[in-house]
């Protein structure tokens, strides 16, 4: 080969060198650790960004005389899907730099990963101080209008507010040194230590209703937790829910769905403990557990003269239910006793009660036992139910269920506990004050008179929320009445 | 033509260098190594018996494996994926009949020496993998014999190199020093009236019984243990704003009104208070062997011992309502009693001396040397 051959290839060589290099500079990873960025607040998902490339299409954008490859907002936005409608969004700086501008208008709003400035915004309508460089966290907030999203805070008597992990991320919260735990090692006959922290966003429920003084607090959780919060303890911003965190036993709730202040000292789980008494001191208990009526409607009732009986009777008082908002959720906590977290029931496919239920009480003590409800097996307990599957058009089998009762009081039952849910059905299919609701009310409480005329033993009245009401945690739908009726 | 050929080629040789050299530009994992599987190897578990077990990775293989996902965030953000196989600690803890529930804290300490421990809130609701097999290989040298991985915990968690496996109850509580017969202790509390359903019955503050005879010493949980067997942790806050009902059905019950009755606890057979165990004898006697002493009869003094863990110690004191007390050596105690004379009054004696008897039996203390 000669000497213009060996130039000619060197020259092809460089050009390849160079066509190689320019092309994997463009299509490889970007070398290096990339920090995370991450979507949080009201969002059904929350999207962890750790590649440019990860949403897929790159844009081109020109900023500032640079050219970028950058990802629409909206489109990160979007993969993560907002709860309800998304109001303002929060782009928050690794060193704590935060720019929160209105949801709409995004258009040409764009997110880049730069070598210099880390995740880096583009916002080519914004005002120049919404462009944030070292992106940490793009906080969506929602207009807090779905139901069933974020915490609620009650007390007995009413909602005090419901805010969103979005809305929270936006107000002041401490940031806790959570000990995480401590590492050792030994080297050189010598024991190295560290301990290792992370910074939780926490707050206490009272934060948030700084007018309300609450000596005591109850949280729920999603899982059915029920636990009484110490002072001591916090409720965490996590992404895009809360959880509650007990810092000293390094125990914690990982979903709270809401929390009572000053909750009632009665719970609907009071009804196994006190029928347990009865039984045990020789009396006959029947339980009587109507879906569907909460505190509220049985004022409204007394007041507006749709429960006679019940008006005749000592007042109910109200009793503090559990959470999932489920009608058998409910009467599985009524029935043993124990949260939803302990017994085992938390969903409406659960049937196997982990605890001991009334049932197996009663069988201790040698009292027979009868449990009467309309419709499929709900539960799995220590005795065979008595189902009633003929329902009426409208749907409800409560006038059935209430005959059997009529028919059963004469056996020699010591405890017997029945569930109607007329009540349950009108109010969902026709609304909390309508007519057939109100009719249902007090066909119900005409049954009750009619029973505690002929049982010789106590009574033991409980509301639950039924099965298809509103999941929504509120004041109307936690709260039910609880009677005991001699 | 043979000259173009070769001219070509060699371009062709030298371009495809020169790509390959402009391609490699940037960083490649070494691939990993995986070393054979050391099935000899073995693991020492403490607290999951009487004695040490140890189990070797030949034996873990043979449980049930997982292979799982597991995702953990580093200190620096990163996260770091892998599919893990291996079996759940769970499985190893069931084949002892125990379970990870039945643990405050589990620390896994590795063969360099590093150890950390896992917090109560981790172990309830994460399932801890023992995995000898990483992303479908054999561990690397610097994992094996076994690796821990919990999904979605951090990686400080995901011990390497796993050695030993120590199982914390957390009933590592504050020695017990003074058991305190609550019988004679309310004689001098305050008490008050308790509508319990439809009986009038008395009670004491649980402060009121603190205050006088434990102390005002914070207290992490407060133990209740019932003669049926139940027993609970209580918050200190609970506890003190509670009462104990001292008469009636179900006494001596553990209640208040504001605390929901899932929270109550009933026939108390102890409480015990930091280092302070508070003993009912009216459960006692129902619970715990009769024992007959000069025609007396009442529970052992080991019994009363063993059932509150009253600390071993050389000398003890029996105190009575009245101030007199009396010291014993370990070795003078014999089969001591704690038995009710003819007026229902608490009284100590010891077998074979009328003057080794405390009347109106208040407490039994440990003395230190």
């Amino acid at each position: 080969m000669n000497r213009r051959n060996w130039l000619l290839a060197i020259g092809l060589g460089l050009l390849g060198f160079v066509i190689g290099g320019l092309f994997f500079g463009i299509y490889r990873q970007p070398s290096g650790y990339i920090p995370p960025l991450k979507v949080v607040g009201d969002v059904a998902r929350v999207v962890k960004l750790e590649d440019p490339k990860q949403m897929g299409e790159l844009h081109d954008v020109s900023y500032d005389g640079h050219k970028y490859q950058a990802i629409k907002l909206m489109d990160i936005i979007e993969a993560a899907q907002p709860i309800a409608s998304p109001e303002q969004i929060i782009l928050v700086g690794s060193d704590g730099f935060s720019s929160a501008f209105p949801a709409q208008g995004l258009d040409e709003s764009y997110i880049t990963f730069t070598g210099k400035n880390g995740w880096e915004a583009i916002n080519l309508n914004h005002p120049v101080n919404s462009n944030v460089k070292m992106l940490q966290e793009i906080v969506v907030v929602s207009d807090g209008s779905s139901p069933d999203f974020g915490l609620t805070i009650i007390n007995p008597d009413k909602d005090l507010i419901t805010i969103t992990p979005g809305q929270l991320h936006a107000r002041t919260l401490l940031e806790y040194p959570y000990a995480e735990g401590m590492a050792s090692v030994e080297n050189g006959g010598k024991t190295y230590t560290s301990s290792v922290y992370t910074r939780r966003k926490v707050f206490k429920p009272t934060d948030l209703v700084p007018d309300v003084k609450g000596v005591m607090m109850l949280v729920m959780g999603t899982n059915g937790e029920h636990r009484f919060l110490e002072p001591r303890d916090y409720l965490e911003l996590k992404d895009n829910y809360f959880s509650y965190l007990q810092p000293e036993e390094h125990s914690q709730i990982d979903q709270v769905k809401g929390v009572v202040i000053d909750p009632p000292t009665t719970s609907i789980m009071d009804a196994c403990y006190d029928a347990r008494h009865f039984l045990e001191n020789g009396e006959k208990v029947l339980v009587v557990v109507l879906e569907g009526f909460t505190y509220s409607q049985y004022t409204d009732a007394i007041a507006n003269g749709h429960a006679a009986f019940l008006k005749k009777t000592a007042p109910a008082v109200k009793a503090t239910g559990v959470y999932p908002l489920e009608g058998k959720v409910w009467l599985a906590a009524m029935l043993s006793g124990a949260s939803p977290e302990e017994n085992g029931i938390i969903t409406e496919k659960d049937q196997d009660l982990k605890v001991p239920s009334l049932f197996g009480t009663a069988a201790q003590l040698k009292k027979p036992a009868l449990f009467l409800h309309s419709g499929p097996r709900m539960l799995n307990t220590e005795i065979e139910p008595l189902l009633v599957d003929c329902t009426n058009p409208g749907g409800s089998a409560d006038d059935y269920l209430y005959a059997l009762v009529l028919d059963e009081l004469g056996q020699n039952y010591e405890l017997i506990v029945v569930r109607f849910n007329g009540i349950a059905f009108n109010r969902e299919r026709y609304g909390d004050q309508a007519g057939p609701t109100r009719a249902a009310i007090t066909a119900n409480d005409k049954y009750l008179e009619d029973i505690a005329a002929r049982w010789p033993g106590r009574i033991i009245i409980i509301g639950s929320p039924g099965e298809r009401s509103e999941r929504k945690f509120t004041c109307n739908s936690v709260f039910v009445p609880y009677l005991r009726l001699k | 033509m043979r000259t173009t050929i070769n001219r070509v080629s060699l371009l062709l040789l030298v371009l495809t260098i020169m790509l390959t050299l402009g391609a490699c530009g940037g960083k490649t994992d070494p691939a990993g190594s995986p070393a054979g599987p050391d099935d000899e190897q073995k693991l020492l578990i403490t607290g999951l018996q009487d004695k040490d077990y140890e189990i070797s990775v030949g034996e873990l293989k043979k449980l049930a494996p997982v292979t799982k996902k597991a995702e953990a965030s580093r200190a620096n953000g990163e996260t770091v994926k892998v599919k893990a196989t291996g079996p759940l600690l769970e499985d190893v803890l069931k084949q002892k009949g125990k379970s990870i529930k039945d643990y405050s804290t589990v620390r896994f300490t590795a063969r360099d020496g590093y150890s950390i421990a896992v917090p109560p809130d981790i172990l309830k609701s994460c399932s801890i993998i023992l995995a000898y097999e990483i992303d479908g290989k054999a561990l690397d040298a610097e994992s094996q014999p076994i690796r821990v991985v919990i999904p979605g915990e951090r990686a400080m968690y995901w011990v390497r190199m796993l050695a030993r496996i120590d199982l914390e109850t957390g009933d590592q509580q504050t020695a017990i020093n003074k058991v305190v017969f609550l019988e004679t202790a309310v004689v001098n509390l305050p008490q008050e009236d308790y509508q319990y359903y439809d009986s009038l019955d008395r009670a004491i503050k649980t402060k009121d019984l603190v205050d006088s005879y434990a102390g005002a010493d914070r207290v992490k949980k407060v133990f209740i243990k019932a003669g049926d067997g139940l027993y609970k942790n209580e918050t200190q806050a609970n506890f003190l704003s509670a009462c104990i009902k001292i008469t009636g059905k179900e006494a001596p019950k553990f209640m208040a009104s504001h605390l929901p009755q899932g929270m109550h606890v009933r026939d108390v057979l102890y409480i015990n208070y930091g280092g302070t165990s508070f003993m009912a004898y009216s459960q006692g006697q129902k619970v715990l062997p009769r024992h007959t002493l000069d025609g007396q009869s009442g529970i052992a003094l080991s019994d009363v011992v063993k059932t509150t863990g009253l600390k071993r110690a050389e000398r003890y004191r029996f105190s009575g309502l009245e101030g007199q007390s009396l010291e014993l050596a370990v070795n003078e105690l014999g089969s001591g009693l704690i038995c009710e004379n003819g007026q229902g009054v608490l009284e100590f004696r010891c077998p074979g001396a009328t003057d080794k008897i405390v009347e109106r039996l208040l407490s039994i203390e440990c003395l230190e040397q």
